[in-house]
């Protein structure tokens, strides 16, 4: 194949070059003047926070913008030249000589079709469709060929887009986020994968993350985007180490690490303006001999399947969480994290057991409004959790209405400086929550529970969907919250290392059971069951860093 | 899957009974066809031998026993207006309706489907727009006042087409026309959002990343998924094959299963009424049962979702 003997490129020499990328929506630029290129062989790592415009560069490459999107720059790659306003001459280089990846491997597939006929679309016959997929992970490929997606896990479907991906032999892959959707340890997997299929067919790979630890495991080198713009490029040891761009180092220092365990994480701001953050109030003191704050007692859960079985989510667990403590609640998806905070609300109703909340019992199916009271959960999506079309600060004076809080007059008050409490500017007080930021609308969920003054605050994957920087704001407030609150937290996450920063003990969950529970610390330092062990050796490896004025370190 | 489809069927039998029951209890209710066939003048002892000769003297509940027994031998009563056995009477009426809504059924799928897929790959252009103001249009005007609008232009001043009845085939044109226009609004609307569904599902993109072609990113993946919510609507409009034509057949006074309904109707023609209705009922329920089992055909993470609860 004279094509093949054309494509194997000599590691060193420049692949991709561009130059002068920009990218704007209408008015608004999101990509203003971009130039980088990528060597033959190397694995290019674009890191930036949601908005930096690190996608839509990637797709210009493409030409997969849409076409409302005006586009202007040169590439040349692999040797031709391209003018990247000329959106045909880009898209022919689509699935031939460029491959590319997306975050959500559930639904990259057609579910109407088996995987033989999504692999043979893109031009596999069933002899190279085998070596593909045994090449991508799968030992017995037969079986798998004959599968429908829905029949496949997350990470098995991300295998075979993957499989999908490499069928033309393309020069470069570039993957959007392909581990974000993905459980860490089946992202430590599919990383090793694309690790091993570049090097292995001598592809570059352009990996667009928000991750920086996903950044610095896997990549040669790495690109700081921030509003459209480079804010540096270079080694990621180097970068992350030794940050010349203050935004880097703002996103290093944000990450949540056990050098800064406790510790109030500074944002840009702070590091703009030279002087170390304030420190956080000190943690109170805990005393795990009171009575808990919130006590489950052998509760379990479980739901109805098709076939009449039943699926227990939550087997017979007992937990407590006792005053001024954050509680971590660590697992995979399906482990029953979830639906044992749930419980504890009364969104499902328990099987067995027993939830006391102060010790005293309770029975979701008779409580009363003060009970509920005691109890706040925040959910996820801080968009879906609260009504788009009101102002945020009537939708916390609501819940004052509702509980009879305050008098009537002193309620908007009340709210305005429970918003105030939680980051929120007054200025933002009557804004719609289509007008505010994820991590603003975030603090007005965080503000109205915290309204009705609970015992316990449950925080399920709370700051999951937020960038670096804002997680590291949300994860401050929460530690001051903590410490003036007289409140309990229990903090659910799949994110070990955020865990790991901001919580006092830890439990970890596999399968409906609790796997292994103790001191934050201990477990982190000393795992003591294999599974725990597994999902931090999954955790990518941040360089130790050490930060240029000790802020980090 | 088989305890599935047997399920369905119970189903269908005890919407069928419900049914029946409906119509046979509503009917009693609201009249007394004695009174009605023999007029109001007529004597005592008529109206007794009248009641007497169709079992009306006898208790509803065993009239309604009867009744049954009766459906489930095929014997829906004789009409009592033109004493023929109401079957025949309908079944004589269904070609004349089919011929009707068979070519409407295609014209509307055919100029329906399309429109929506060009609505839904022109997103927010002036062509979806205005193809949106035409189906918007075609569904809310009546039948009945573009029938009539229709007939005073081509029959009354022009000629050119006959006003009613069938003719020939040029008697065709005008009802299917109107039937057409008003469901091929309603396919055009729900094939755009259920297009616009699946083009905006990552596999789209994945797909053009991939090297397709827009074209054929379209055969491949959009039509054939955008097809599951569509098959619904389809089934639901042909379900209606029998009974949907009532108002625009007599707006053309159509010899066929519409008219028919409104002429019994209007007669106090009780068996006649039933056992069309019944007759619509059994075909809604019928390509319902099809749609379902469709579905299964269509889309393999249902017959999974079948098969583990078999």
């Amino acid at each position: 194949m004279t094509d093949r003997a054309g494509k194997s490129d000599r590691p060193g020499t420049l692949l991709l070059e561009v130059t002068g990328l920009r990218v704007s929506f209408g008015a608004t630029d999101v990509v203003q003047g971009m130039d980088f290129a990528l060597g033959r062989g190397e694995i290019f790592g674009i890191v930036g926070e949601s908005g930096s415009g690190k996608t839509v560069s990637c797709r210009a490459l493409t030409g997969l913008l849409p076409d409302h999107a005006s586009v202007s720059g040169h590439m040349t790659f692999g040797g031709g030249n391209y003018d990247l306003s000329d959106r045909s001459a880009c898209a022919r280089l689509r699935g031939n000589h460029i491959s590319m990846i997306f975050q959500d491997p559930m639904s990259a597939l057609d579910p109407l079709m088996r995987i033989r006929r999504q692999l043979a679309l893109r031009g596999a016959g069933d002899a190279q469709a085998h070596r593909l997929l045994q090449q991508v992970g799968f030992p017995d490929p037969t079986a798998v060929l004959d599968r429908y997606p829905h029949q496949l896990s997350g990470g098995q479907c991300q295998r075979i887009v993957i499989a999908c991906a490499l069928i033309s032999r393309p020069r470069l892959l570039i993957a959007d986020e392909p581990t974000t959707a993905l459980d860490v340890t089946i992202q430590a997997g599919i990383l090793d994968l694309l690790r091993k299929t570049v090097r292995h067919a001598g592809m570059s790979m352009l990996f667009i993350t928000h991750d920086l630890s996903v950044v610095s495991e896997l990549c040669d080198r790495v690109l700081v985007m921030r509003h459209g713009r480079i804010e540096e490029v270079g080694r990621p040891r180097e970068i992350f180490r030794h940050p010349r761009a203050t935004y880097t180092h703002s996103l290093v220092a944000a990450l949540p690490r056990p050098e800064n365990k406790g510790k109030r994480l500074p944002a840009l701001e702070d590091l703009q303006c030279g002087s170390s953050p304030r420190p956080l109030p000190r943690a109170p003191s805990i005393n795990r001999k009171s009575e808990p704050v919130l006590c489950f007692s052998n509760v379990r859960v479980s739901y109805g399947q098709p076939d009449g079985s039943r699926f227990r989510a939550v087997d017979d667990i007992s937990l407590d969480v006792y005053e001024n403590e954050i509680l971590g609640i660590v697992g995979e998806s399906g482990s029953g994290k979830s639906t044992l905070s749930r419980s504890a609300v009364g969104l499902v109703r328990p099987e067995r057991g027993k939830i006391r909340i102060d010790g005293d019992l309770i029975d979701w199916a008779k409580a009363t409004r003060a009970d509920r009271r005691r109890i706040q959960y925040i959910f996820q999506d801080p968009r879906s959790a609260l009504d788009p079309s009101r102002r945020v600060l009537s939708q916390v004076r609501e819940l004052l209405d509702v509980h009879g809080i305050g008098r009537e007059s002193e309620r908007d008050r009340i709210a305005a400086n429970e918003l105030c409490r939680a980051g929120l500017d007054s200025s933002l007080h009557l804004r719609k929550p289509g007008s505010l930021s994820g991590g603003q609308r975030q603090r007005v969920t965080i503000a109205r529970a915290l309204a009705l003054e609970p015992r316990i605050l449950i925080c399920d994957e709370i700051v999951s969907a937020l960038d670096v920087s804002v997680q590291a704001r949300i994860l401050n407030l929460l530690l001051e919250i903590r410490a003036q609150r007289n409140i309990a937290i229990l903090f659910i996450s799949h994110d070990l290392s955020v865990i790991q920063h901001i919580c006092d003990r830890v439990v970890v969950m596999r399968a409906g059971k609790i796997v292994e529970s103790g001191l934050v610390d201990d477990v982190w330092r000393m795992p003591a069951k294999a599974y725990t062990r597994e999902l931090l050796n999954a955790l990518p490896q941040f360089p130790a860093a050490i930060g240029r004025d000790g802020v980090a370190a | 899957m088989i305890r599935w489809m047997l399920g369905r069927i119970g189903r269908a039998a005890v919407t069928l009974l419900l049914l029946l029951a409906f119509t046979f209890f509503a009917l009693k209710i609201s009249a007394d066809p004695a009174l009605q066939i023999l007029g109001p003048d007529a004597g005592t002892d008529a109206v007794h031998a009248f009641r007497a000769k169709w079992g009306l003297d006898e208790p509803l509940w065993r009239q309604f026993l009867a009744y049954l027994l009766n459906v489930l031998r095929l014997d829906l009563g004789i009409s009592y207006r033109t004493t023929e056995p109401a079957l025949d009477l309908v079944i004589s009426r269904v070609p004349a309706t089919l011929a009707l809504m068979i070519p409407t059924t295609i014209v509307a799928v055919a100029l329906g489907v399309p429109t929506g897929i060009l609505a839904a790959c022109k997103r927010g252009t002036s062509w979806d727009r205005g193809i949106t103001l035409l189906s918007i249009i075609g569904f809310a005007i009546p039948n009945f006042l573009i029938g009539v609008l229709l007939i005073y232009l081509f029959s009354v001043k022009l000629g050119w087409l006959p006003p009613s009845g069938i003719v020939d085939w040029r008697s065709y044109l005008m009802p299917v026309f109107i039937m057409a226009i008003a469901e091929a609004a309603i396919f055009a609307r729900f094939t755009r959002s259920a297009m616009i569904e699946v083009l905006e599902h990552p596999m789209v993109e994945t797909a053009l990343a991939g090297g397709f072609s827009k074209a054929k990113v379209l055969a491949v993946h959009v039509l054939p998924n955008a097809a599951l919510p569509l098959l619904t609507i389809v089934g639901l409009f042909a379900g209606s094959l029998i009974g949907g034509g009532v108002v625009t057949e007599n707006v053309f006074s159509w010899p066929g299963t519409g008219r028919l309904l409104v002429e019994s109707v209007g007669a106090r023609d009780f068996t006649v009424v039933q056992c069309t209705v019944l007759l619509i009922g059994v075909t809604m329920i019928v390509t319902n049962l099809l749609v379902d089992v469709c579905y299964l055909w269509v889309d393999p993470r249902l017959r999974d979702a079948k098969r583990r609860s078999k």
